[in-house]
């Protein structure tokens, strides 16, 4: 899958899957009986998850496309992908102390899909209404920041997030028209900003009846990285520690600009998650699924078995998150999927940085890695933040893909990065008490 | 003028007054933890050690060989480079407050630092002119601080690693700079 | 959700490149091989007996400071190995036993053990252990009267040794080609010039030893030695002549490059490079050592932290 040339000094390419080779066939999923929603909370809310005092609670029927609020039915931000009743609310504590509230559904049968959103575009095609029910489609489309001061670029990508999935790729060019309906409707929604559609550079020729200025970019991992692709079109990269909104881009994926043509064209809101499935055997397909299905599902759809000390991955193999449950849902953010057996588990070992250079020589943040986790491996996070950038890192994972000595090389990038955020949050915390 | 370039890598490199003549360990180990520091005593101690051997060369010419008062000369220049330290001090801190600041607590340092002493002696055992003088201080104090920050260099490193812990510190800090005087007898018969 | 299906996890990235220490270590040992097996043929058992003793004994001081210090044996990585192979390319064929013990002591346990084990050596230990040796045992260190006792057909006086004391003109007395072929006096894996050049290309297109080291390594050498040769053709030998004698080859394909005493970017490759190559024909021609690389190694790996300061910019910084 990864081919490494022989001359070492060549760094090694990731290219991205693509879809040169004819368009798949997405394979459908049937309706799951039970789907469960994930929905991303603060630490005080998951507390209050725990104690039971949400809105949406055992016992209460949901119907598919209307939208709810876990705590009050003042903010709604979730959408149920099928009608039915809550069976259970769980939390569970991801990476990094996010905490997540789970929101299991059981299936009913004769599930009505319901008439807000259509009602919501009936009322106001550019209201905050149906701006909120279209941030519910897969690929999570940030409308509702769309209209916020200082967004002078909105990025559409065609480009992927991660090695093995091509949904992006796919979407724009399966679904072509509805793409331009949504693209035309994110311009209209934003009309001052520049609306840019980056995408790999064999695709160009095919985007030109979308009518949205085209940027071709090569299409070797990482160049999907929203920070690299904002810096890209700017003609400038964005300055290190700020987010991408904080500079005034937004990331649409065109998988999101699809679905919101559909949403458009048909007036109600597609749930349908296009997911690339890596099997054991390292084929990949293409499968469209429910959000909120279990993954498990989906791989017993495609003929594989999870068993015990397998290895499951959200997100792609270079910055997704592995999962301890085959009964993890699809989120609407998921791009690809892959397990791999306890024996193609990545070794780590606890060698001390050899300082090959390889990191150096990989990083597109030009950090010195190799100094960098040094400091690191010492706890001196503030120290690495000011000598050795480590605010300029974009996350690709790609210095702890070409480790030599085999080091955890991400993973304290990333513990850096959140013990650092957590300790502004506190010390803001305690500024304000004062 | 070759001569005095000759004496110029002789004092830098090949007599380093630090990791050929073992003066000024305390310093050298003291301030080498961190590169912002050495480079702080780097400065302060090329400073000195220039004012330092003028100072005490003219005092030898001019007052303590005529007079026949050699035997009195370790009190003399003991005396002359705590004076000069102080005063210095004292000029830097009302005329140019921010090269003070930034010498900090290494200008009071300097009044026990052996290396000064040592060069003030080094002049005039070799018996050398106000000119050689001139030079051998300055190189002798550009030497030291070369093999400072050399080492600091390379101790904020080490500090980093996974130094054993009855290794950690001063010890290897020792094996270190003994390391680096190794290398530093690449330069043996050149100058 | 959760059910009795139990999933192992772990971090990101899931995907690893296959390249690990312990491969590193033996393609630099293949690499040396290639120029230590022509030194085995021309100096014979004894040759092989200082390469074997070398490793075998870096392996042991190794192991012997893991259980000491009541840790996982490290051995594995073949980092000890590799030191000791290249020190034994350093080393006379005739060198006596407990010099080669105390040599592979030095490079691994005071060099390496000391400083934290791999990654952490601020010196090349194969050099710093040569140094040691050079320094404190002169004598065996010789070549000309190590290997007085190899009647070859051709001169076996160091040539190093011929230019330093008696002019640039018996430089005359060693033909490039024989040179190359290992016609020399010299340590066991120094000789055959051939046999480096093929091992450093071989590490250099893996991507080992970084190209940009060992070319400004050789640059510098060729440039300084061309600019001694122009000053004074009689008392400087001429560039080829520094390049394929005493260690210069070893130096700049095995010693200089060694990982983490060397630095990491272009700049700073280049400069530690270059200079070393300068130190070594500097101290070759006007100090008192026969051969400058070791020594010049050192110095540069001495200011490997420094010239490391020069970096590029990070994204996104001002």
């Amino acid at each position: 899958m990864i081919r490494r040339s022989f001359f070492g000094y060549l760094a090694a390419k990731l290219p991205y899957e693509t879809v040169k080779g004819g368009l798949p066939d997405p394979v459908d999923t049937a309706l799951p009986g039970e789907v469960t929603l994930q929905i991303q909370v603060g630490t005080d809310q998951k507390s209050l998850v725990d104690k039971k005092k949400t809105a949406l609670k055992k016992g209460v029927e949901v119907q598919r496309g209307a939208l709810y609020g876990l705590f009050d039915e003042e903010t709604k931000n979730v959408s149920a992908p099928v009608s039915g009743t809550i069976t259970s609310v769980e939390t569970r504590t991801g990476n990094y102390g996010r905490h997540f509230a789970l929101i299991n559904i059981a299936t009913s049968e004769e599930g009505e899909t319901s008439p807000a959103f259509s009602d919501a575009l009936e009322a106001d095609t550019k209201g905050t209404e149906s701006l909120a029910f279209l941030s519910q489609l897969p690929g999570r489309p940030p409308f509702t920041r769309l209209a916020n001061d200082g967004i002078h670029t909105v990025i559409l990508s065609a480009l992927e997030q991660d090695l093995l999935t091509n949904v992006n790729q796919y979407a724009l060019l399966a679904r072509k028209t509805d793409f331009k309906r949504g693209a035309d409707y994110i311009k209209e929604l934003a009309p001052k900003a520049r609306v840019v559609l980056a995408l790999p550079k064999y695709l160009e020729a095919e985007a030109q009846d979308t009518g949205c200025e085209t940027v071709g970019i090569k299409n070797l991992y990482p160049n999907g990285n929203p920070i690299l692709l904002a810096g890209r079109l700017a003609g400038k990269p964005i300055e290190a520690g700020k987010t991408l909104e904080e500079s005034g881009f937004l990331l649409f994926s065109a998988e999101a600009v699809a679905a919101t043509g559909k949403a458009l064209r048909t007036r109600s809101l597609p749930q349908e998650k296009l997911v690339t499935l890596t099997l054991k055997n390292k084929e990949t397909r293409l499968v469209n699924a429910r959000i909120g299905t279990p993954i498990t599902q989906i791989f017993e759809a495609a003929g594989e078995t999870l068993v015990k000390r397998d290895h499951l991955i959200v997100g792609g193999p270079l910055t997704g998150v592995s999962v301890y449950t085959p009964n993890f849902p699809v989120d609407p953010d998921t791009d690809a999927i892959l397990c791999h057996g306890p024996e193609n588990m990545p070794r780590l070992t606890d060698t001390y940085c050899i300082n090959c250079g390889k990191c150096v020589r990989v990083c597109p943040a030009n950090i010195p890695v190799n100094l960098l986790i040094r400091m690191l491996e010492n706890g001196l996070y503030e120290e690495a933040v000011e000598k050795y950038d480590l605010d300029a890192c974009v996350e690709c994972g790609l210095c702890s893909f070409i480790c030599v000595a085999k080091m955890p090389l991400f993973q304290q990038i990333m513990l850096a990065r959140h013990t650092l955020a957590e300790s502004k949050k506190s010390a803001e915390m305690g500024g304000s008490n004062d | 003028m070759t001569e005095y370039i000759l004496l110029a890598i002789s004092c830098i490199f090949v007599n380093n007054i630090m990791l050929t003549q073992n003066l000024g360990s305390c310093p050298f180990l003291g301030t080498s933890k961190s590169m912002d520091t050495a480079v702080g005593m780097s400065m302060a101690v090329i400073f000195v050690l220039v004012m330092a051997g003028i100072t005490t060369w003219v005092v030898e010419a001019a007052i303590l060989k005529p007079m026949d008062l050699q035997f009195l000369r370790t009190v003399a220049f003991i005396l002359i480079i705590a004076s000069l330290v102080q005063f210095v001090e004292m000029f830097l801190k009302k005329s140019m407050p921010s090269l003070y600041a930034g010498l900090g607590i290494f200008l009071p340092l300097i009044t026990t630092n052996c290396a000064v002493m040592g060069v003030c002696l080094i002049n005039i055992n070799e018996e050398y002119t106000f000119l050689q003088a001139l030079i051998s201080s300055f190189c002798y104090a550009t030497g030291f601080g070369l093999a400072l920050v050399l080492f600091a260099g390379v101790r904020e490193r080490v500090i980093l690693a996974r130094v054993p812990r009855p290794l950690r510190d001063t010890s290897i800090g020792l094996i270190t700079a003994g390391f680096i005087a190794l290398a530093f007898f690449g330069f043996k018969g050149m100058g | 959700m959760t059910d009795s299906t139990k999933l192992i996890v772990s971090h990101a990235p899931f995907y690893r490149d296959a390249c690990t220490v312990m491969k590193r270590s033996y393609l630099i040992m293949a690499a040396a091989l290639v120029a230590l097996i022509p030194g085995w043929f021309l100096f014979g058992a004894p040759a092989v007996g200082v390469s074997a003793l070398a490793v075998a004994s870096s392996i042991f001081w190794e192991l012997t400071a893991n259980t000491l210090m009541k840790q996982q044996p490290t051995i594995g990585d073949g980092n000890a190995a590799m030191i000791g192979l290249i020190l034994s390319m350093l080393l006379p064929a005739t060198a006596p036993w407990w010099m080669v013990i105390t040599g592979t002591f030095v490079a691994i346990i005071m060099s390496k053990i000391a400083f934290g084990g791999i990654g952490g050596n601020p010196f090349c230990p194969p050099a710093l252990s040569a140094a040691v040796l050079t320094v404190s045992w002169p004598h065996l260190m010789n070549f000309n009267g190590m290997l007085v006792n190899y009647d070859m057909a051709w001169s076996m006086v160091d040539p190093l040794i011929n230019v330093k004391f008696f002019g640039a003109e018996t430089a005359s007395l060693y033909p490039p080609l024989e040179l190359l072929f290992g016609h020399q006096a010299g340590g066991i894996g120094a000789v055959c010039g051939a046999g480096l050049i093929l091992g450093g290309i071989f590490l250099m297109i893996r991507g080992i030893s970084s190209w940009e080291i060992c070319l400004s390594f050789l640059g510098g050498v060729f440039v300084a030695a061309f600019l001694f040769n122009m000053s004074n053709p009689d008392l400087y030998a001429g560039p080829v002549f520094h390049l394929l004698t005493g260690y210069t080859l070893v130096g700049a394909f095995f010693l200089a490059t060694e990982d983490s005493s060397s630095p990491v970017n272009l700049i700073p490759m280049l400069i530690y490079g270059f200079g070393g190559g300068m130190l070594t024909v500097l101290i070759r021609n006007k100090g008192v050592w026969v051969d400058g690389v070791l020594f010049a190694v050192l110095l540069m790996n001495l200011a490997n932290p420094i010239l490391d300061m020069i970096r590029p910019k990070a994204l996104g910084k001002v």
